[in-house]
């Protein structure tokens, strides 16, 4: 659209010339440079319509340059809702435009546009209600409808994000003039200075206009001699959080900033001007019309209408011209013009200044036509003045406002006066310079003045602060011309589509309306009217709402403020903020590469990896059952309590008795919280004293999920009370496996000296000797129901033993067994497990572990609850159950897993649940535990287990269902 | 019956190593890491960019208890430096001793051998409580070469471990990786790692992936 025959742009500051590039766009080819975003190319190739509108489906097109709108968002190689006007093109990229069917450049879907008087504000709080029966055909409507752009559920791994921690005395968020000034005021001062610039270069709105621009290489070369200072480019600071953080991104990198100061110079954006059609393709912010041209190289169109409310229509209009764009019109819309831009105007003849207002634009996909009338003294239109003037671009060169979301986030409170806003600086660790504190001229004096204070609050004393504090306080008062009506005339309330939110598509008139509904106050205004709830979070209407929600209720804008300021100020990929969830810590025990060599299937337990078998966990049930296997249990939480207190401390935590273990002895205990409920349980054993000076020593497991809650649990509790002991987590320190079997004794006893006759050492003994020459803990105990011991030894031996172990078992056919195997073994002892067969309503006396309890004890977690339950008597129980013959017909033995978590059921009501349930190979049946009401907790009683839809017959069975008078634990 | 094997301690990235072809030596009863390839190489790599070492069999004593005080006055020369967090050298033993909290010493031997710090431990005088205990096996510990520690952990860690927040003689406790880690830096300047020993080989493998650009290189104890 440009007029033949003009010549072409210089390819713009952020482009390479010498480096041509293409990518593809709806299917067809678009040349590009490098460094062009993927908008100014697209635009370049006459590509006009970049989107179709949230609500109505109206085509939008370029309009700020700067990533702050919602016009440009296309589909960029498979990532929606990418910002295509900053986005650099890149060789071989698949663009795609979104929300719009079949195409960008017809949208069946703009039948919405014509049918808006059915959708006025709030409608979908109206809508939809009633019939309820017509809802879900509503949703599933509404679901295919809504949204912008379509994401790839299934995850890319191209797409991978990463986080960094970054850490600066002083940060700096902006690096135009005004942050680059801060920087420097900062870093004389001997500061660390981090700078955060968006753009791919330093500079701004320096880099807009003069392309060599002297002023701002000095800058820059300045800047260079600080080696204090680090620029990070193409960075976004998109939130400012408690303790001076700041969110950004670079990339595809989540930046953690903690800064001790933190300036922030984000500059200002123009408002955009509210009249009907304001949103059609073609019209522009100025400053996108210049960021278009001086960064990428591209022309907006030929003919211009430059529409303004303060002087920097003058600067635009001369711009436009330096641009080869013919400027056909000035409209300025105050009522009369600035001094300043008269003299401007002045030199510039052939250059006609309009008073008046826009009506309206014209034209189907792009703009044809501006209407525009002049206003009398008392703000009606004079139609007789009403002309339309013809035209394909119009630059809206609105009153600049602060860019000042992250000060906002940060806590900084902004002041309306004299139709500006200004930062009023109370934030200790915040500060706000140049356009987005609200300054328009001087900004780099502030940036020096800023960069200067914040580094004197960190203790370096600039020796430029008086310097810089005279000539911001002797900057000549604020140039003549700047509006003071900062609101000029609006139309608001005319006809057809004034939009003031573009990204939920909502006109001046849906204001109005809500606000005659009764939502006069912003922020329900805002909740209601869904204004500046799009991808722009209100950068481009958060002024028009404030001043069209003013002028409707009657107040200053001062007095009705902005909505609420939260991150993310700047559009940011989910994948990106869960950055640091890539962390996933995997936890190993001594054994595990032999596991691996061994060929074991892994399970993950928390962040453990646990063996599950070595091939078929039945045959390794079998070994354990007649010979002789060995676990590994390394991941059971291991514990150390030393000192004379020690078995106080365990008396009052565990709900059984701990005072009168001897030396040498270990216990199975319980604990619960305060509530009453089962916490955790595991063996305790009492080691002799190391010395006399350390007192008791008892070394105790827990649960594996629970290693880190009892040691927390145990050192709270000891501090509380102030015992005098000492609680170790040594889950790390020491490997444990447990050798389990009849034969079990026969192996151990060809690596130890110990005497292990029963005698000697009986069931439930604690000793320490050396196993196969390395120093171990041995406990006799049996969750698998065999004889065996739990040898626990220094982790950095544990691959020794182990193999000492396997080698000295070896002829009599000890092997390895699993988790899986060690479930059906404790399965068939009926022995509990904390987490699975209890959860946080569980009560030991339901569970089966009422003579655990030992209320006579004066004092220990849960007694009071305890006490009280048991005047209540459980409602429910954990039994033990098999299933009925005609129940077991499936033949495969690990079909009964899928029993664990069913319901069971009474007359079709769930009365409980069934918790494990396994085959055992050893009594040939399948067997489980079970909660099910108290009152049928009993042996031989029959209940109903619904999986699949089936109902499965089974009946209570008393518990331990092998071995129970747990003879083969004790010989 | 077989014939009783001679007991061998590992590092819990004994098996790391040996699939990157490491060349094991023993010592005192552990086996370690003297190179991957060739030490001078290694030295070389790591001065160039960032080197890393497991000490894992550096043997650790914990200290716990109201006589920690008397203790670091006992040992350390200028007791007073050694507050919370602190970080000093025992001159004789040339083993850290790093304050975590007022009734918490944490000794760093520079060898696998702890016998030289019991035996000045168990000279001290007996005196208030403590509770002494070995928890070599408990950290997995790894040595960091090169001065260009912070452009590999602000990958891992939030924890400013630039010379001005982490200067030397200073510890710190902190989240790495995800995990909890302690990290430790002496005067002569190496800053070490310490992790749960389960944890080891996961740290290890991110630590080598986020140095990839620095780049960092595993280097055996002979290059130390």
């Amino acid at each position: 659209m440009t007029v033949p025959g003009t010549p072409p742009l210089p390819p713009g500051c952020f482009t390479d010339p010498a480096r041509p590039l293409t990518f593809t766009f709806e299917g067809r080819t678009i040349p590009a440079l490098e460094g062009q975003s993927i908008g100014a190319a697209l635009y370049a190739a006459g590509v006009r319509i970049f989107s179709r509108s949230f609500k109505y489906h109206r085509p939008r097109g370029l309009f700020c340059v700067s990533g702050d709108c919602p016009n440009c968002l296309m589909q960029v190689d498979g990532r929606p809702n990418v910002r295509t006007c900053i986005e650099p093109a890149r060789p071989g990229q698949v663009v795609m435009g979104q929300n719009a069917w079949p195409s960008l450049n017809f949208d069946m879907l703009r039948v919405f546009d014509a049918m808006s008087s059915f959708l006025p504000v709030g409608f979908y709080y109206k809508r939809f209600h009633k019939p309820r029966w017509l809802w879900p055909i509503f949703e599933r409507v509404v679901r295919h409808i809504a949204g912008l752009g379509r994401i790839d559920v299934l995850g890319r791994p191209d797409l991978e994000t990463e986080v960094e921690h970054l850490h600066a005395e002083v940060c700096v968020i902006g690096g135009g003039l005004t942050g680059m000034a801060a920087a420097a005021a900062a870093a004389e001062a001997g500061a660390d200075v981090l700078l955060l610039e968006r753009q791919p270069r330093l500079g701004g709105r320096l880099s807009e206009g003069d392309e060599d621009s002297p002023y701002l290489k000095k800058q820059v070369a300045a800047l260079k001699t600080y080696s204090r200072i680090r620029v990070l480019c193409n960075t976004h600071g998109f939130g400012l959080y408690e303790g001076n953080v700041v969110g950004a991104f670079h990339e595809r990198t989540l930046l953690k900033v903690r800064a001790g100061q933190i300036i922030v110079c984000t500059g200002s954006r123009e408002r955009p001007f509210v009249f009907q059609n304001n949103d059609l393709p073609g019209i522009f912010l100025w400053r996108g019309v210049r960021r278009l041209a001086d960064l990428y190289g591209v022309r907006a169109g030929g003919r211009a209408v430059v529409l303004t409310d303060n002087d920097e229509g003058i600067l635009a209009a001369v711009g436009l011209r330096q641009l080869r764009i013919e400027v056909v019109a000035l409209i300025d819309c105050r009522p009369s013009p600035g001094l300043r831009g008269s003299e401007a105007f002045a030199q510039f003849p052939g250059l006609k200044i309009s008073r008046g207002v826009v009506l309206s634009a014209r034209g189907s996909k792009h703009l044809k036509a501006v209407r525009i009338a002049r206003e009398n003294e008392d703000g009606t239109l004079d139609r007789a003045s009403e002309q339309e003037i013809a035209c394909d671009l119009l630059c809206m060169a609105g009153e600049p406002v602060p860019a000042n979301e992250l000060l906002l986030q940060g806590g900084m409170r902004f002041r309306h006066e004299g139709g500006r806003w200004g930062a009023e600086r109370r934030v200790p660790g915040l500060w706000a310079a140049g356009g987005a504190a609200g300054t328009c001229r001087h900004a780099g004096q502030e940036g020096f003045l800023r960069g200067a204070e914040a580094a004197a609050a960190l203790g370096y004393p600039s020796p430029s602060l008086d310097k810089y504090r005279g000539e911001w306080e002797a900057r000549p008062a604020l140039a003549l011309g700047h509006s003071q009506a900062a609101l000029s005339p609006q139309p608001q309330e005319r006809d057809g589509k004034c939009f003031v939110c573009f990204c939920e598509d909502v006109t001046a008139k849906d204001v109005k309306q809500a606000v005659a509904e009764g939502f006069d106050h912003i922020e329900t205004l805002k909740r209601y009217s869904t204004i500046g709830m799009g991808p722009c979070q209100g950068k481009m209407c958060g002024q028009n709402f404030s001043a069209t929600c003013a002028r409707l209720t009657g107040r200053d804008i001062g007095a009705v403020g902005t909505t609420t300021a939260r991150p993310p100020a700047v559009p940011v990929e989910l994948a990106v903020l869960a950055a640091e969830r890539r962390h996933h810590p995997v936890r190993r025990t001594p054994l595990h590469h032999w596991h691996q060599a061994a060929g074991a299937t892994w399970l993950d337990v928390g962040q453990w990896k646990r063996p599950e078998s070595y091939g078929d966990p039945t045959a390794e049930v079998r070994t354990v059952r007649s010979g002789v296997g060995l676990i590994d249990v390394s991941t059971l939480g291991k514990i150390e309590v030393v000192g004379p207190d020690a078995a106080e401390l365990l008396e009052r935590i565990y709900i059984n008795a701990w005072a009168d273990l001897r030396v040498g002895r270990a216990r199975y205990g319980v604990m619960c919280t305060e509530e009453g409920i089962v916490f955790d349980d595991g063996v305790a054993a009492r080691l002799q004293a190391r010395s006399a000076s350390e007192g008791n020593h008892f070394y105790l497991t827990a649960t594996t999920g629970n290693a880190e809650a009892v040691f927390q649990w145990l050192e709270l509790w000891r501090t509380t009370w102030r015992l005098n002991a000492v609680v170790l987590n040594r889950t790390s320190a020491f490997a444990a496996m447990n050798l389990a079997g009849p034969r079990s004794r026969e192996v151990l006893g060809r690596l130890t000296g110990l005497d292990l006759s029963p005698a000697a050492f009986p069931y439930l003994a604690a000793r320490e000797a050396e196993v196969a020459g390395v120093p171990c803990r041995l406990l006799r105990i049996g969750f698998v129901g065999e004889l065996g011991y739990e040898i626990h030894c220094s982790s950095t031996h544990g691959q020794h033993v182990w193999e000492s172990i396997l080698e000295a078992g070896a002829d009599i056919g000890l092997k390895p067994f699993g988790v899986e195997a060690q479930r059906i073994l404790r399965l068939e002892k009926g022995h509990l497990i904390v987490g699975q067969d209890t959860d946080a309503l569980s009560s030991p006396l339901g569970a089966g572990l009422e003579r655990m309890v030992k209320l006579s004890k004066p004092l220990f977690h849960g007694r009071e609850a305890l006490l009280r339950l048991k005047e209540m008597a459980p409602r429910a129980r954990l039994v033990g159950f098999h299933l009925s013959e005609g129940a077991t017909r499936r033949g495969e033995n690990n079909w009964a897993r899928e029993l664990e978590g069913c319901q069971v059921v009474e007359q079709g009501r769930s009365v409980g649940r069934v918790t494990s349930a396994r085959y055992s190979p050893t009594l040939a049946k399948y067997l489980g535990l079970a909660w099910i009401p108290a009152a049928r907790a009993t042996a031989g009683i029959e209940f109903l287990i619904r999986c699949d839809g089936a109902d499965l017959t089974a009946s209570v069975a008393p518990v331990p269902f092998y071995d129970p008078e747990g003879q083969r634990l004790k010989n | 019956m077989p014939a009783p094997r001679h007991p061998v301690a590992r590092t819990p990235l004994h098996h790391w190593h040996a699939a990157h072809g490491a060349q094991f030596t023993e010592l005192d009863g552990w086996q370690v890491v003297a190179a991957y390839s060739d030490a001078e190489q290694e030295a070389k790599a790591a001065r160039a960019g960032l080197g890393l070492a497991d000490v894992s069999a550096f043997a650790k004593i914990s200290l716990r208890g109201t006589g920690v005080s008397s203790v670091v006055q006992a040992l350390v020369p200028d007791s007073a430096a050694l507050h919370p967090r602190g970080v000093a050298r025992l001159p004789c033993e040339a083993a850290l001793a790093c304050r975590l909290a007022d009734d918490h010493l944490l000794l760093l031997a520079a060898t696998p051998s702890a016998t030289a710090l019991s035996q000045r431990l168990a000279g001290l005088p007996e005196g208030r409580p403590l509770v002494q205990t070995d928890v070599t096996s408990a950290y997995a510990g790894f040595e960091v070469l090169g001065p260009r520690l912070d452009e590999l952990l602000r990958r891992l860690t939030h924890q400013d471990v630039r010379p001005t927040a982490l200067p030397m003689n200073s510890c710190a406790e902190t989240a790495l990786a995800g995990v909890e880690a302690l990290l430790v830096r002496s005067a002569e300047g190496p800053v070490r790692i310490y992790v749960g020993w389960d944890l080891g080989e996961y740290v290890w493998e991110r630590l080598l992936e986020a140095g990839r650009e620095v780049p960092i290189t595993p280097v055996g104890l002979e290059a130390l």
